[in-house]
């Protein structure tokens, strides 16, 4: 197992930056989510790492060794891929057992090594099928079991749930995350889905056009987006235009502490840090839309402001009635960017 | 994408170079011999350029014979090859009928038989029907030539028109027969056109079956072309003729690829 | 066409099991049936029930014992195989690497590549020949182009067995490239790239990934090409020596020049028996593929 560090890592594809210069370390042993929307750059990012396309610039720096211009075999990186990339010509055994054949292990030895592998990812009695008689989950767990077996450093995977429905996703990213425990193995999932992100990983970076907007724990991303990007793409965010004067917001009549600067700004609230009460901003009820646990009430403050509140059920709401709202917790951002944040007051 | 194949580019300029003398030379050379009056053999190029062996060839008056012949035979062929298998492929894609798979098959199988001795047993037999020599014999080795083709692409074609398409058009209203006309044959026709487009091209061009049914008493333009080559005529006019001939059906035949993409061919045939 | 179609009744889907499908299939049905498969059968049968001095019909098989024990057709037979076999082993030496090429390449160096080597397809048979004949043959531009950056010695392979060979590799090319590529296209980018990961090289992608991958398109490449080749009459007619010639040329010869339609259909079937093994592999690897498709 190893430590994993990007040192001013970037990727210019026919003069267009797809990856612009980034720093990034990664403990051994840890499970890194790269979140962002498509073309962010996190699949040319993984795939650096894992020697499919040559830096423009920086190290890529495994257990201290810079690997960035080595060929993929020669790395102790392995890459599941996206579509499962299977060899459809060779049964699951095979499948499982070639890299080690390259390796000239003996047979028996390999054997072993494939009913171990196999028996990891949940496929144990599946050898002799062929990779079109299997699921699409089988067969991504072939796929993993086809990088495990060779014992690399730090696994890869980009995207690799991505073509399976929503129930198959949270079981395999769960076994995923038991293996990974089990091995304690430096892993890097590059994911588009935020759910994914927020339930698998240690730390998540959130990209953007190429760039990196944040690093942090799940609670930390999510709790604490530094970026206005970060906001919007991870869960849902109302952002309400304002101003600041004197150390206080005001926007669509909230008027909350600000540690800025006088000056247009973003105020930002997350759906459930809205608390009713007697005194605060008052808005109409346009829609009312039951989400089981609680209720999600889609409202409009007199200037035309679009906001969304989470209710909880004992707060019967109904259409075209008003609800006085204040915020427990709010950010501001500026520029994108610059946020200040309050503490709960709940 | 692949690393190793990406540093460096040699083997693309090695296939770029046998490429160039194996396919574009010796087509650049019927180009420069069609404009040429004198060329002497150490020389490059042509020691005279002109056009003096086109007015030549155009005046000749069994180069047009030929060429009227072959235009007239092509579009008889091209039309009742369209009539007869026109209507077999909208049933392949449209239809179920008994023994639908052993009679798409079988069509198939038409690609299983080596051309040329199936072209003889063919004229084996018109040689006892006295079919041999004759325009009629020739349009019917020519026809058989067309049916693969003119049966896949349009079955693909219909196949690809969206059934929801078809259906959208019932649903308000339409009847089986204006959904086929208005819906299914426009969406269908650029494919349909293409194949119409090839199979004169092709049937233009068609030798062997010409060359063992009709010849002598049917000339056909390639026939004719043979004749000069192989008489060693004077060289220029079978240089003329295949620029002049050949550059139109280029086009067209582009044309038609355009419609159709290139892995059609290659999927029709079982790839 | 009209009339099945306005009958049916208007909520019908048009998808229904309706034998009037048979009915639109009928025409070019009967037209193979009497002109392709009626004829073929018919030569053969003819070959083996003979009409006797007498007047009466038996079975013989006497053309047969002739062409097996006639030397110059034997001969033809063989280079018939030689030149075939040559043809195919150039064909995908030749195509193998341009697909492959063009798989795992973009830019303007593959768009050109693909450009020229499809555009056989668009000239007629009797223009490539043209074009060989003055461009291989003896004093042609490929010589005085040779001659100019100092080689000589060329010996033209006009009316030798390679010019055939060249000629055929030159129509076949274009087919052979797009069911190579079709057969490519089926190989995701990521299974190559895994494999790399795992430490194959170059030799051991191709060997273990590519050429397995692309098993049904080889099949498909080598039987038509095998069945094309070895019935061609128009090149090694037009390109190669007369004596010995291919079974195209020397069937064509034995019908037209020395009018023996019994000796003719006797070569004709021969070559039939022999191209049925590649024709088998073809409609079997067809067949295959169909009911893959259906399982889908």
């Amino acid at each position: 197992m190893a430590s994993l560090s990007l040192a001013g890592v970037s990727k210019e594809f026919n003069k267009m930056t797809a990856v612009s210069p980034l720093s990034l370390d990664i403990a051994d042993g840890e499970l890194v989510c790269l979140l962002g929307p498509s073309g962010s750059g996190k699949s040319t990012l993984l795939r650096m790492i894992g020697g499919f396309e040559a830096p423009s610039s920086g190290q890529v720096l495994i257990a201290g060794q810079d690997v960035a211009h080595t060929r993929p075999d020669k790395r102790p990186t392995a890459m599941v891929f996206q579509s499962h990339a299977l060899w459809t010509h060779m049964n699951v055994f095979d499948n499982v057992a070639f890299g080690l054949k390259l390796r000239k292990l003996s047979k028996a030895a390999i054997e072993t090594k494939v009913m171990e592998a196999l028996e990891l990812v949940g496929l144990g009695g599946y050898h002799k099928r062929m990779p079109r008689q299997l699921s699409g989950g089988q067969q991504q767990r072939v796929a993993i079991a086809r990088c495990l077996v060779l014992e690399p450093k730090i696994l890869l995977m980009d995207e690799p749930f991505a073509s399976l429905d929503q129930h198959l996703r949270e079981r395999l990213r769960e076994e995923v995350r038991q293996i990974q425990r089990k091995l304690k193995i430096t892993t890097l999932f590059v994911t588009h889905a935020q759910d994914e992100a927020l339930a698998l990983a240690d730390r998540i970076v959130v990209m953007s056009m190429g760039a990196i907007e944040q690093v942090g724990t799940p609670d930390d991303i999510y709790a604490n987006p530094q970026t206005q990007f970060v906001a919007n793409f991870i869960g849902t965010m109302n952002m309400i235009p304002g101003a600041v004067s004197g150390g206080r917001i005001r926007a669509s009549g909230f008027d909350l502490d600000a540690g800025f600067s006088d000056g247009p700004a973003t105020l930002a609230i997350r759906p459930e840090d809205f608390a009713i009460t007697e005194t605060g901003t008052t808005v109409l009820v346009k829609r009312v839309v039951n989400l089981g646990p609680f209720l999600l009430a889609e409202a409009e403050h007199a200037d035309g402001t679009a906001i969304t509140v989470h209710l909880d059920k004992t707060h019967p709401v109904r259409e075209g009635s008003s609800l006085t709202l204040t915020a427990k917790r709010h950010a501001i951002y500026r520029d994108g960017e610059k946020p200040y944040r309050s503490q709960p007051t709940a | 994408m692949i690393g190793f194949i990406k540093r460096l580019d040699w083997p693309g300029y090695v296939l770029a170079l046998f490429l160039i003398f194996f396919i574009l030379l010796p087509i650049v050379t019927v180009f420069l011999w069609a404009f040429t009056e004198q060329w002497f053999y150490p020389s490059v190029l042509p020691t005279k350029w002109g056009l003096r062996y086109w007015f030549k060839v155009l005046e000749r008056p069994d180069v047009w014979a030929a060429f009227f012949t072959s235009v007239q035979l092509s579009a008889i062929v091209t039309a009742l090859s369209a009539v007869i298998c026109l209507p077999a492929a909208y049933a392949f894609a449209r239809m179920e009928f008994p023994g639908k798979q052993f009679f798409m098959m079988s069509f198939l199988m038409g690609n299983a038989f080596p051309r040329f001795a199936l072209i003889i047993s063919i004229a084996v037999l018109f040689l006892t029907l006295n079919l041999v020599g004759t325009y009629l014999g020739v349009v019917i080795i020519q026809l058989l030539n067309t049916i693969l083709l003119m049966i896949w692409l349009p079955t693909a074609a219909f196949q690809a028109v969206s059934r929801n398409m078809e259906e959208a058009a019932m649903d308000v209203g339409a009847s089986p027969l204006r959904v086929f006309w208005h819906i299914t044959l426009p969406q269908a026709l650029p494919a349909i056109g293409a194949a119409l487009l090839m199979t004169f091209v092709w049937t233009f061009y068609e030798t062997e079956g010409a060359w063992l049914v009709g010849a002598p008493r049917v000339q056909t333009m390639p026939l004719l072309m043979m004749s000069m080559i192989n008489n060693q005529l004077v060289v220029q006019y079978g240089a003329v003729l295949s620029v002049a001939l050949w550059v139109p059906s280029l086009v067209a035949l582009l044309l038609a690829r355009r419609v159709m993409g290139s892995d059609s061919f290659a999927k029709g045939l079982g790839a | 066409m009209s009339d099945t179609l306005s009958t049916a009744p208007a909520s019908a889907p048009l998808v229904k099991w309706r034998p009037t499908g048979l009915l639109f299939i009928a025409a070019p049905i009967l037209l193979i049936a009497v002109f392709l498969f009626y004829p073929a059968l018919r030569s053969i049968w003819g070959t083996i029930y003979v009409r006797q001095p007498d007047g009466s019909y038996a079975f013989s098989i006497a053309s047969y014992l002739y062409f097996f024990s006639d030397s110059y057709s034997l001969t033809n037979l063989g280079r018939t195989f030689w030149t075939t076999i040559v043809t195919m082993v150039l064909l995908i030496a030749i195509n193998l690497p341009i697909a492959i090429y063009l798989r795992f390449k973009g830019g303007r160096l593959a768009v050109f590549i693909q450009v020229l080597a499809l555009f056989p397809m668009f000239v007629p048979g009797i223009v490539i020949v043209y074009a060989l004949i003055r461009y291989l043959g003896p004093n042609g531009l490929l010589q005085t182009l040779l001659e100019v950056v100092g080689i000589g010695g060329f010996q033209s392979p006009y009316l030798t067995p390679w010019g055939p060979v060249i000629g055929m590799v030159w129509d076949a090319m274009p087919f052979t490239l797009l069911v190579l590529t079709a057969g490519m296209s089926g190989i995701a980018t990521s299974a190559i790239e895994a494999a790399q990961d795992v430490g194959a090289g170059r030799l051991r992608i191709l060997f273990s990934i590519i050429l397995p991958q692309i098993k049904n398109s080889l099949l498909v490449v080598t039987s038509l090409n095998f069945l094309g080749l070895f019935g061609q009459a128009f090149m090694p007619f037009m390109l190669g020596p007369t004596s010995p010639e291919m079974m195209g040329p020397f069937m064509l010869r034995t019908f037209s020049t020395v009018r023996d339609p019994l000796q003719a259909a006797t070569q004709a079937t021969i070559v039939f028996a022999l191209c049925s093994v590649a024709g088998l592999a073809y409609v079997r690897s067809i067949a295959k593929r169909r009911a893959a498709e259906l399982v889908k």
